[in-house]
């Protein structure tokens, strides 16, 4: 994997003349990307290309070639395949469509492809696939432009979807992986890979369907243990079964049993898209949770109603606060005030500072022993003027403190978005769309205590 | 084992309850008591041996859906209902090889399912949920990766929505679930240490007391 990660040299294969925007000019990207080692353009046609000397064909290059990129029509693939394995390459980039993931003579293609770098000791990333990128070395194969950023996250996907709409999907990632339809380098080597990185915090897979399934989740329970796995399957109906077939070409298993057997190797199991951006910062930033007794502060009565109706459906409870926490909340509170779960500390807000009052409660219920998590419900005011109302930093100084139980929140109020950015400036307070979004993000730090729990409690 | 080589051997890809039940026996998996009887004559001598009331069920590796087919007489009391019965089902049957299996009735109101599948991907997989009528009507059903571990067995028992069945309800005692675990952990090394056993279904599996039996049983081969 190095080789295709880390490669000294790269020759690119099929590269086309243009460039420019529309040019989808793979070179091009990998250029602007700051890629820092040699480039080996391949194209009979030209003498060079973007100001690099060109080749005629791969094995006109006299120096060492860590890594082929291929993207040629898949007619020419077998042969430039074969050029690059009698060269010496052992790592190369098929990024061609049109193998298994369509007709028989695709996959028979890319059986072909297979047999030739198996029999040379050559690994095939590929085919359909945008490659990597690896933004540690400044390093991508993608023809598609990025986003760079030093993210300790880490990706294995089957469709490029995942590296040009990250921010959607899972947020900056560090290094990613488009196995494609993997047919030889699979989710196997790619996690591998990962899991050994120390870049790698987290690691994030999209999943089509999954061949060495048994290897796949005996590896992935060893790395769950130090880094969180997070996997969004594909193809859960028998329709979406099918356009999984018809994408990667590998048969996508039944859905129960992929549910049931990546959860049971350690590996958080997503139910849709959506979850992707909260898991992977939940599990990043937030350490896991011991128990689901939750702790809601909150100045909003609705709020905290609508909170106990999300852990409900999540696993979680309201914990019952102890008398020191509720005493300490009562000294600022009116008499009249029943404090409890949710805490609703408005009240106290008529005759204080909202920010001391929630910092106050914030650091009283992460010292009780009855709380596992916090959820904290509220305001985004408008700027400047409700200025006082604006609780991040007065939070953020109490976590900085210790910061040993989860703790999210929802906002609400015109300015959701700024507000949001400054609790979540340390990274230490979560902040997501919907309290039920919260609850759940809640429910799978729970789930990380028990994988841990049960990992090292036994060795599988 | 001996009774899979030899269906093998004939060509089968199914093995009759009586069958099934042996290999799971084998296995010590708790299942009834039963014996399996092709000729009238030897009928008193079953009927004494397992004991009033019973059930008798037609017994082929050919049959799989017992109930639509009327080949099952339950709670019979007497000889004479057994005998009535015992014709009958051998009149309903067809084919040559065909016999009755006399068995114990168990008495439960909870029916769970055990099973396994070999997935082409992940080996083979233990499933567990709601049994009988249930099993296909609600699917409430879970999977686990075989090797199964004791927590493996006893989440994938939580993991099904209406795993409160197997609390103490509705005056019924809560269910066995060392036991329970015993089977489905069982029923994963089976799968592990027998590449031709394609799947087994145990359904159902009656919680008798605090205590499952498997009270009917499939296994496909492969």
């Amino acid at each position: 994997m190095k080789y295709f990660m880390e490669p000294q040299s790269v020759a690119i294969i099929g590269i086309s003349r243009r460039s420019g925007p529309g040019s989808y000019n793979l070179m091009e990207n990998m250029i602007n990307y700051g890629y820092q080692g040699k480039i080996f353009p391949i194209n009979p046609y030209a003498n060079e290309i973007l100001g690099i000397k060109a080749y005629d064909d791969v094995k006109k290059v006299d120096q060492k070639i860590d890594l082929a990129v291929i993207s040629l029509p898949r007619e020419l693939v077998v042969k430039t395949v074969t050029e690059c394995v009698e060269t010496g390459v052992k790592a190369i980039i098929v990024v061609t469509q049109g193998f298994a993931d369509a007709d028989d003579q695709g996959k028979a293609f890319q059986r072909e492809i297979v047999a030739l770098a198996r029999d040379n000791g050559a690994r095939i990333l590929g085919p359909n696939t945008l490659g990597v990128v690896n933004n540690f070395n400044n390093f991508t194969t993608s023809f598609m432009p990025l986003m760079w950023d030093k993210a300790p996250v880490g990706l294995i996907c089957q469709s490029g979807i995942f590296f040009v709409g990250s921010t959607i999907f899972s947020g900056p990632i560090g290094k990613g992986i488009d196995i494609g339809n993997a047919c030889d380098i699979g989710f196997y080597e790619a996690l591998e890979y990962l899991g050994d990185d120390p870049d790698i915090k987290i690691i994030v897979i999209h999943m089509e369907g999954l061949e060495q399934a048994r290897e796949f989740i005996s590896l992935a329970a060893r790395y769950a243990k130090e880094k969180p796995i997070i996997a969004f399957k594909t193809g859960q109906s028998e329709t979406g079964a099918k356009a999984a077939a018809s994408h990667s070409g590998t048969m996508a298993g039944h859905y129960r049993i992929y549910k049931a057997s990546l959860k049971q190797a350690g590996i958080h199991f997503l139910d849709e898209d959506g979850q992707m951006h909260d898991a992977v910062k939940t599990l990043l930033h937030q350490p896991p949770m011991k128990g689901n007794r939750i702790a809601v502060i909150t100045v909003t009565g609705a709020g905290g109603i609508i909170a106990s109706d999300a852990f409900n459906k999540y696993g979680l409870k309201m914990a019952s606060l102890s008398e020191k926490t509720t005493s300490t909340i009562a000294e600022f509170s009116p008499e009249w005030m029943p404090l409890g779960n949710p805490l609703d500390i408005w009240p106290a807000v008529m005759r204080h500072d909202l920010r001391s009052v929630y910092a106050t409660a914030l650091k009283a219920v992460l010292d009780d022993d009855n709380v596992d998590g916090v959820l904290c419900i509220s305001i985004a005011p408008g700027l400047p003027a409700f200025g006082s109302l604006d609780v991040s930093e007065s939070l953020n100084k109490v976590v900085l403190r210790e910061h040993k139980k989860p703790v999210v929140a929802w906002l609400y109020g015109p300015e959701v978005k700024e507000i949001g950015k400054r609790f979540e400036k340390e990274n230490m307070i979560m902040v997501y769309q919907t309290i039920e979004k919260a609850a759940w993000s809640l429910s799978l730090l729970q789930e990380r205590q028990k994988f841990l729990e049960r990992a090292n409690g036994q060795n599988r | 084992m001996k009774i899979i080589e030899k269906a093998l051997e004939e060509g089968r890809k199914t093995l009759s309850e009586y069958e099934s039940k042996q290999v799971l026996a084998a296995y010590q998996i708790p299942v009834t008591r039963e014996v399996l009887v092709d000729d009238v004559k030897d009928l008193t001598k079953a009927t004494q041996e397992i004991g009033y009331p019973l059930v008798l069920k037609g017994c082929s590796y050919k049959i799989s859906h017992k109930t639509e087919k009327g080949l099952i007489r339950v709670d019979i009391r007497s000889d004479k209902e057994a005998r009535g019965a015992f014709e009958e089902i051998m009149t309903n049957m067809d084919g040559s090889e065909k016999a009755v299996l006399v068995q114990e009735m168990v008495k439960g109101k909870r029916e769970l399912v055990i099973g396994l599948t070999r997935d082409t991907q992940f080996g083979p997989c233990v499933m567990f949920g709601l049994g009988g009528i249930f099993t296909e009507i609600l699917k409430d059903i879970s999977f686990r990766v075989a090797p199964l571990e004791k927590r493996d067995a006893l989440e994938m028992m939580q993991d099904i929505k209406g795993h409160k069945i197997l609390e103490a309800v509705r005056g019924m005692e809560a269910a066995d679930l060392d036991a329970l675990s015993e089977i489905l952990i069982t029923v994963g090394r089976i799968g592990l240490e027998n590449e031709r056993i394609k799947e087994i279904d145990i359904n159902p599996v009656i919680i008798s007391g605090s205590r499952p039996v498997g009270v009917d049983a499939l296994v496909v081969l492969t």
